[in-house]
């Protein structure tokens, strides 16, 4: 070959590579992301080492504030923000909640505005359809539509934006941007308040969406209505403490507004009085079992892939308050603890908040404003989810000779489409036409058209509330501020430095004309969502005479309470924890805060003190080989506590799994219940709280119950089953631990985790050995590598009016960027059980960090 | 052995002239003390045109300076090894100095790598993301570099 053609060719492949691997570093491909930009040492990801740097005393100008704001960071990174006006104050919480928070922000915003592949790729598509179906965002619209802006509400949140985009602005001239949004090159927006109503409604379908309705289809699809009624009943057949015991009134229905993700012509209309309840009305129409299992199934095939935080799964929140002679010092005390996913960053950012109008400290939530839990100078409170049934799935009636129409009232109806883009990282835009009926969004048409009326989609001044609640001076004022709470339906735990304590229940519980509502519901008109329950009648509880009250997500009423609120599957705890708690509540007379530390991190079974009884009864009687014996031995001596050292709870813990698996999962394989579909919450396993309680009450008093006995098997009792199992859990732990029962410590099979929200694990914290259980009040639950448990633990002690002293702690840090001192900073206190002081602003100690804010450009 | 450096062109076998002349680049000697200034004024040039402009997010500005370097080198006949070494060096010190001044100045360049690797699926190894970092600016330089080279030889004029 000639020189001149070979050097030109060589130099022309040498432009090709160049010009191919610059392209490759220019645009990225695929999931992988523009390396040049994000990896050039003098910007890119590296700039985002800036946000690991701690803040120092330094005067920083903020556009917008009427009046300099000081905000003082304590050694562990909490500020304490004063400020001339609520105004001032948020839109310095917003700049702070930015500074610390951003990543978090924006993935919350982008979850709840079906945006997550715009960042992460085709992975989340799936979760961006179920939002847009869900319509988290056309709810927040309407709300923020419906906040008038001169509004506290409306001021609070402009401000809140305001802050929020400040730093985002910074961002954009520093390009110190967080690792991730350089590395992917996919960049905040500006924030909104809608933004703000979009996190909310995150939260709220994160505590108030279920789908066990799509559960209890399967289950009547595999058992058949009686046997599934039988064993998943509404009311639980075992002993549970309500915290609000009656007596009870009924009050008929309270009408609800107009749920904003409906189409048609629904004539709900606001109204704040009581009407009568509709009678039932006889049932139309064909059912489809079949067909609704196949939708379910369809369902929880996308609600089960969606990140924790986006969905409701375990029932672990504890709160509860004392007073009068239970308190030392004869006042009241209050203690919380909600549980949530334990993420890195976790849900809240504590702060400390004061201005003429506010004062009041606690936890936050990133992307609102105010504080979520906490304390002022008068009063405290802390949150339980309800866990009443807010989630009514309907099998809508279509013809495919009416395309694009459902029936409903007698009548075909068009359903209203809406239409999303779905921009998405490394691949292309997706389009989405989501369908609306009169209840709801359709969630899929495989097998049964069905869709959702989920009362989180009406909107709920939730953040009105909030602000109200933070600055409620009494439980007067308290209690009429929760009355207009709407969803996530909450019970808002209370005691004030007047010596009063209680329990609200705010929300909706919404009522149908009839039917059951724990299966889908026919939509052709008949079992709609006509009201819900008032909230004078809902759950509430006010300075028993007991002098004690907790809420740890059990059935908040007894059988007698006049309306339906939900069923005893996937819906209210089995009790074990609120049982617990008040056990120990009633046996502490005088009670300080050190012993509400104490009970926060109990870890006693209490399941296990009733029925390890019962199955030392069950092994008298029969031959133990020597591990057996070793086993029991252990047992014998065990205090019934989950904690790491101990022997015996693991014993304990597989011994009741395969207990339940002996009666139950004979039963399972026969109906060949398609498990896969949800193994969560369709598998036989202890997180099914119906079937905990059904062989705990049938353990204690019907221990002939026919489901001990095997289809087609010889007849059985409870003694029978209880010896199968332990022998059964005996072989197990031998093969996982080793031949000695005395080592099989609870720390050798448990671990508690807390995840990155960005899902990297290098990024998370653990596993590690733990304590707890998901029937302790120190609860662990997700599994043996727990996952789930309280994200915050508060005690506030009144010592009078207006005076307290109150500690919290939560397992996280006040920064979500992995490379800062801040980043896990309450984890080592959190895990040892030790709470840290949650001072008022103006009880803050002189700090060495002090930013002064400044109205500036 | 034939030494191939010492042979003289001949038009006649053009294809073997051409080939020759290769050789001899290839296998130049090392530079003379003469190119060495010549060599480390390329360098400092580039390894602060890479600094600075990796400041100002000009992540590609390796690629030019090792085509510069490249062209310069090839056009004074030093050697490939020569080029690959300047190159190599202005690429690593340019975009390692302002990593280590990041360091120095107290910034988590550490804590950030272990995070972006981390962010990425890779194992959090803070060296991981800084090798791949150095590696990116590095490949630039090279290619840089071959580029620089071979369109130096494919303009040079037919001797």
């Amino acid at each position: 070959m000639p020189r001149r053609i070979r050097t030109a060719t060589h130099a022309a492949v040498a432009a090709i590579v160049s010009g191919l691997v610059l392209a490759l570093l220019a645009l990225g491909i695929g999931p992988v992301p523009a390396l040049g930009t994000a990896l050039v040492p003098g910007a890119g990801v590296w700039d985002s080492a800036a946000g690991a740097e701690l803040p120092h005393t330094e005067t920083l100008a903020l556009a917008g504030l009427s009046a300099p704001v000081t905000v003082a960071f304590d050694d562990n990174g909490v500020p304490a923000v004063k400020a001339g006006s609520d105004d001032d104050l948020f839109q310095a919480q917003g700049y702070l909640h930015a500074r610390f928070r951003l990543t978090q922000l924006d993935l919350e915003r982008r979850a709840g505005r079906g945006r997550l592949a715009e960042l992460n790729g085709p992975a989340s598509l799936e979760s961006d359809r179920f939002e847009l179906r869900m319509g988290l965002l056309r709810t927040a619209e309407a709300e923020w539509a419906a906040t008038a802006p001169d509004s506290p509400a409306g001021r609070a949140l402009t401000a809140y934006s305001r802050g929020v985009n400040t730093w985002i602005s910074e961002l954009r001239h520093t390009g110190q941007w967080p690792a991730i949004f350089s590395l992917t090159g996919v960049y905040p927006a500006d924030w909104t308040p809608v933004d703000s109503l979009v996190v909310q409604g995150v939260l709220t379908q994160s505590m108030d969406f279920t789908s066990t309705p799509l559960d209890y289809a399967i289950f009547r699809d595999s058992f058949g209505e009686q046997r599934t009624m039988d064993w998943f009943p509404v009311h639980a057949p075992n002993e549970q403490r309500p915290y609000d015991p009656g007596p009870y009134r009924d009050l008929g229905i309270a009408p609800l507004p107009a749920n904003v993700n409906t189409a048609g012509p629904d004539g709900h209309t606001a109204a704040n009085r009581s009407q009568p309840r509709p009678a039932p009305v006889a049932p139309t129409g064909t059912p489809d079992p079949a067909g609704e299992a196949v939708a379910a199934r369809t369902v929880l095939d996308t609600v089960r892939a969606l990140p924790a935080t986006q969905m409701h799964t375990f029932p672990d929140s504890n709160a509860w308050a004392a007073n009068g002679p239970a308190v030392a010092g004869g006042n009241a005390m209050l203690a919380g603890d909600p549980h949530l996913p334990t993420t890195l960053p976790s849900y809240w950012y504590q702060i400390a908040l004061s201005s003429p109008e506010t004062e009041v400290t606690g936890a936050s939530m990133a992307g609102l404003p105010g504080v979520l839990i906490g304390r002022n100078a008068d009063i405290s409170w802390s949150l339980t989810d309800a866990q009443n049934q807010s989630t009514v799935f309907y099998s809508e009636r279509t013809s495919p000779d009416h395309p694009g129409q459902y029936y409903w009232n007698d009548a075909w109806r068009p359903m209203e489409r809406v239409e999303y883009a779905i921009p998405v990282r490394g691949g292309d835009t997706e389009h989405l036409a989501v369908e609306l009926t009169v209840h709801g969004p359709v969630l899929t048409r495989a097998g049964q058209t069905t869709s959702v009326n989920w009362m989180g989609n009406i909107p709920s001044p939730d953040l009105a509330v909030l602000l109200s609640v933070n600055k409620a001076r009494d439980y007067r004022e308290f209690r009429t501020a929760l009355a207009d709470w709407h969803a996530p339906t909450l019970n808002f735990a209370y005691a004030d430095g007047g010596g009063n304590i209680g329990v609200v229940a705010a929300g909706y519980f919404p009522l149908t004309k009839g039917g059951d509502p724990w299966f889908p519901l026919p939509g052709t008109g008949e079992y709609d969502v006509v009201g819900a329950i008032p909230f004078d009648a809902t759950p509430q509880s006010y300075n028993p005479p007991n002098h004690v009250v907790a809420t740890a997500n059990q059935r908040p009423v007894s059988p007698d309470y006049p309306y339906y609120i939900g069923t005893s599957l996937n819906a209210f705890d089995n009790g074990y924890r609120a049982n617990r708690i008040y056990q120990f509540l009633e046996n502490h007379p005088a009670m300080t805060a050190a012993d509400f530390t104490t009970l926060q991190n109990d870890t006693t079974d209490y399941l296990a003190t009733v029925i390890l009884p019962h199955l030392k009864e069950a092994l008298a009687g029969t031959k133990l080989d020597a591990r057996q014996q070793a086993a029991l031995d252990v047992l014998n001596r065990w205090d019934h506590t989950m904690r790491p050292g101990v022997a015996g709870g693991p014993i304990w813990w597989t011994f009741w799994n395969d207990y339940l698996e002996t009666t139950f999962q004979p039963w399972w394989d026969q109906a060949k219940v398609p498990v896969e579909r949800d193994r969560r919450f369709l598998k036989v396993s202890s997180a099914l709280p119906s079937l905990d309680e059904n062989l705990e009450a049938w353990t204690l008093r019907d221990p002939a119950n026919p489901a001990f006995t095997s289809p087609g098997g010889p007849p059985r009792t409870a003694t029978d089953a209880m010896r199968t199992a332990f022998a059964q859990a005996v072989g197990e732990l031998t093969q996982d631990l080793g031949n000695d029962p005395a080592t099989w410590t609870w720390d050798r099979v448990h671990t508690r985790q807390i995840p990155s929200l960005t899902e990297a694990d290098a990024l998370g914290y653990g596993p590690k050995p733990a304590e707890g259980s998901r029937w302790t009040v120190n609860a662990a639950d997700g599994g043996m590598n727990s996952t789930f448990g309280p994200s915050w633990r508060m005690v506030v002690d009144w010592k009078a009016p207006r005076t307290a002293t109150a500690q919290a702690v939560y397992p996280g840090g006040q920064s979500e960027n992995p490379a800062s001192p801040w980043y896990r900073t309450f984890i080592p206190y959190w895990w040892e059980g030790r709470n840290l002081p949650l001072l008022m602003a103006a009880d803050q100690p002189a700090s060495t960090k002090v930013w002064t804010l400044r109205p500036g450009a | 052995m034939t030494d191939l450096r010492n042979q003289p062109a001949s038009q006649h076998e053009p294809q073997e002239q051409q080939e020759s002349q290769e050789r001899q680049e290839s296998a130049a000697p090392a530079p003379a003390p003469a190119a060495l200034p010549l060599l480390a004024a390329l360098g400092g040039v580039t390894v602060a045109l890479v600094a600075a402009g990796s400041l100002l997010g000009l992540w590609y500005l390796p690629f030019p300076c090792g085509l510069l370097i490249g062209a310069v080198t090839a056009a004074r006949g030093l050697r490939a090894r020569t080029a690959v070494l300047t190159g190599t060096a202005a690429a690593l010190a340019g975009w390692g100095v302002p990593l280590l001044w990041r360091a120095a100045t107290g910034e988590a360049v550490a804590g950030t790598a272990r995070t972006v690797a981390a962010l990425a699926g890779l194992p959090a190894w803070a060296s991981l993301v800084i090798a791949i970092t150095l590696l990116i600016g590095l490949v630039q330089a090279l290619l840089g570099v071959w580029l620089g080279r071979t369109a130096t030889a494919a303009l040079r004029p037919t001797r």
